[in-house]
């Protein structure tokens, strides 16, 4: 299984995360720098360079606090809750 | 009728589902995929006009309505066709093939319908062959939710009817299905976007799917999720585009899908989730209403039928393999259904509109048309969204399910395997058309109905998607630990009915049943008080015409002075026939008056 053994391989980098991440991270912004024409952002706090990684990062910690709160807020029932 | 050879594809798959139990064998399984393809030919070779009008009762009907909208909706859907047929072919059950072809007749049929009598046959077509798709999991579980799914729906078509006769009537006896002016709706117009907006699955009429896809069969669901919300949202097209409500109405549909899935610890939940928020972006494109909007959104509609079916494929397999859909019963599973994880990937990425996959080059369309017409509150909200859908569809599923802990059972890790190859072809196949849509956008855009022009791979585009996509990584990562799977359901709307139908129920046993509490009399039932007081009503009417007269006159004559017992006319039957004609001839007599008046 070629497949599995990719697979296992690319779990082999998952220590390094915090570099590789920061490496990534660093691309994108030297992407966005050199290449982009901010002339297609329809405000103008997205021509601040690296906005839609803020943008993003808030989106995905917003969306999960706010799920969580309405877990605990009561939205969450044991599994039986239907049942009679 | 007219006078060309046309033919309705709708025809094909009820002639195919009556046939179908005819077949054994290898026969049934060639029988299986050739009326899908058959229909798929006839859906692509069809001829922009009016085609099949009959003439019923004193109303034209049209069932054939081709242009370039419905062509692109039977196009999807008949491939879609195709699709679901080939992942079940392995199902012998026959009454889910049939189940499913009458409900993809009933898809195509709306799509094809010119005006709302023909719409309203197909879209109560649909109601009634999907359920079987649920209840042929044969679950205790999967029968209550079909029968929810059979109310809802059964409600919704009540009120669509009633729009339809009432926008009829407003409409000067026109039952044509054409563009309403949303400027003013009238009552008519306004149950008609209920019905429809029921079947989107909009809030708060949305709670029958995941409730319905959540219990249907591994296959069943794979083709629910294609049909009945798009269909809806062609219905919305035609009816109701550039209504200002739908774009507000679209974003919370977006926002709500995206933060409910993030709940959901069954997999195929936390997808029908997703469905509404991905109908959603649909919804807001029609309510913006510019021809970049409503080109998304039927982009969008065409797309997401198909990563949508590929996810719901994916999890299927999962579902037929290990009889397993919780995410705390699942984990761990890459090195046994390794290639169903690449076909989901697929599917979460093209859903979470990642380069080169088929969201991509639709999703932009929506936002990038919401920014265009300066509605930039509801696109920064649209933005927001795709974070959730990345984290959920494409992070969340793949690493519960694939990932992380195993947290299955040893009969679980057992029986994992990828899924037989006919499912796995089905997959294959539609992976390929995500992946193709997305590289060779095109494709799609030469289709779409309304002008516009949109290039999804700008250099802004991508370092936006890009940035986007990596930091809901980084910040999956730093959270992994919230994400872990407990065992609960969430509360949704059809909290009500579930829980205020168990109250009504008690609320007509305490009326109309004797409850027997040892050591006590039993207590009487409202039904048995209202039958003591009308029990021969003539004794009662007796004495009060008795007591009227005493009023009246000072004098109190001798009971003994009537000559018959009001008991023998009641034995007789003569008191229910005579009461019976006197209410026959008086509401006669009123409705008569009102008449003439």
């Amino acid at each position: 299984m070629t497949l599995v053994r990719l697979l296992e391989a690319m779990g082999k980098w998952r220590g390094n995360g915090l570099p590789v991440g920061l490496i990534v991270a660093g691309l994108l912004l030297i992407f966005e720098a050199l290449f982009v024409n901010h002339d297609q952002a329809h405000t103008a706090m997205e021509k601040i360079p690296g906005f839609w990684s803020i943008f993003g990062f808030l989106s995905c910690v917003v969306i999960v606090f706010f799920s969580k709160w309405l877990a605990h807020v009561g939205i969450l029932k044991p599994e039986d809750y239907y049942d009679e | 009728m007219t006078n060309d050879l046309w033919i309705h594809p709708s025809a094909l798959f009820l002639t195919g589902a009556l046939l179908l139990p005819l077949f054994r064998g290898k026969a049934r399984k060639a029988f299986l995929l050739l009326v899908p393809l058959a229909a798929f030919v006839v859906v692509i070779t069809l001829q922009d006009g009016i085609h099949g009008s009959v003439n019923f009762l004193e109303w034209g009907m049209s069932f054939g309505r081709v242009d370039a909208l419905s062509r692109i909706f039977a196009f999807i859907m008949a491939l879609m066709g195709f699709i679901g047929t080939l992942f079940a072919l392995q199902v012998r059950n026959n009454v889910e093939h049939v189940a499913a072809w009458v409900y993809v007749a009933g898809s195509l049929g709306v799509i094809l319908a010119g005006d709302y009598l023909a719409l309203f046959l197909f879209w109560e077509l649909m109601a009634f062959s999907s359920v079987f798709l649920v209840w042929a999991r044969k679950t205790p579980a999967s029968l209550a939710a079909g029968f929810r799914y059979l109310l809802i729906h059964g409600l919704g078509g009540i009120i669509l009817l009633t729009g339809i006769v009432l926008h009829q009537q407003a409409a000067g006896g026109n039952f044509s299905f054409v563009p309403m002016d949303v400027t003013r709706l009238g009552a008519g117009g306004w149950l008609i976007l209920i019905g429809f907006l029921l079947n989107a699955a909009a809030p708060p009429l949305h709670a029958w799917m995941p409730d319905a896809y959540g219990e249907g069969t591994p296959s069943g669901s794979v083709v629910m999720s294609a049909f009945t919300t798009k269909t809806a949202v062609y219905a919305l097209i035609r009816g109701f585009t550039g209504l200002p409500l739908l774009l507000p109405l679209g974003v919370f549909m977006v926002l709500f899908g995206v933060i409910y899935a993030m709940l959901q610890n069954d997999a195929r939940r936390l997808l029908a989730y997703h469905i509404i928020s991905q109908v959603g972006y649909m919804v807001a494109g029609i309510g913006i209403g510019s021809g970049l909007a409503v080109s998304g959104a039927c982009a969008h509609a065409f797309v997401n039928v198909l990563y949508k079916s590929l996810l719901f494929m994916g999890t299927g397999s999962i579902l037929s393999m290990t009889g397993k859909s919780k995410f705390s019963e699942l984990g761990g599973l890459y090195r046994k259904m390794p290639r169903t994880l690449v076909y989901t990937l697929i599917g979460g990425l093209s859903i979470s509109a990642f380069p080169l996959f088929a969201g991509f080059v639709t999703k932009a369309m929506i936002v990038t048309a919401a920014f265009d017409k300066h509605f930039l509150f509801y696109a920064f909200l649209l933005s927001l969204a795709s974070s959730g859908t990345f984290l959920s569809t494409t992070l969340k599923l793949t690493y519960l399910i694939w990932f992380g802990d195993s947290r299955c059972s040893e009969k679980t890790l057992e029986k994992a395997a990828d899924p037989p190859g006919n499912m796995e072809a089905a997959m294959a196949l539609t992976a390929f058309l995500c992946i193709f849509v997305g590289c060779y956008y095109p494709f799609l855009y030469n289709m779409l109905p309304y002008p516009f022009t949109y290039n999804p791979y700008s250099a802004y585009h991508l370092s936006e998607t890009f940035q986007f996509m990596f930091f809901t990584v980084v910040g999956f990562f730093l959270m992994l630990p919230m994400f872990a799977p407990k065992p609960y359901l969430s509360l949704d709307w059809d909290w009500f009915y579930r829980i205020g139908a168990r109250y009504f129920l008690r609320f007509m046993n305490f009326c109309f049943s004797r409850k027997e509490t040892a050591g006590q009399a039993p207590r009487p039932s409202l039904e048995e008080t209202i039958d003591r007081l009308l029990d021969y009503p003539g004794d009662f009417f007796r004495k009060a015409m008795l007591m009227a007269s005493f009023l009246a006159t000072g004098f109190m004559p001798s009971l003994a002075n009537v000559r018959e017992d009001p008991r023998s006319w009641l034995r007789n039957a003569a008191f229910p026939v005579g009461l019976s004609v006197f209410m026959a001839v008086f509401f006669l007599a009123v409705m008569s008056i009102l008449f003439f008046l």
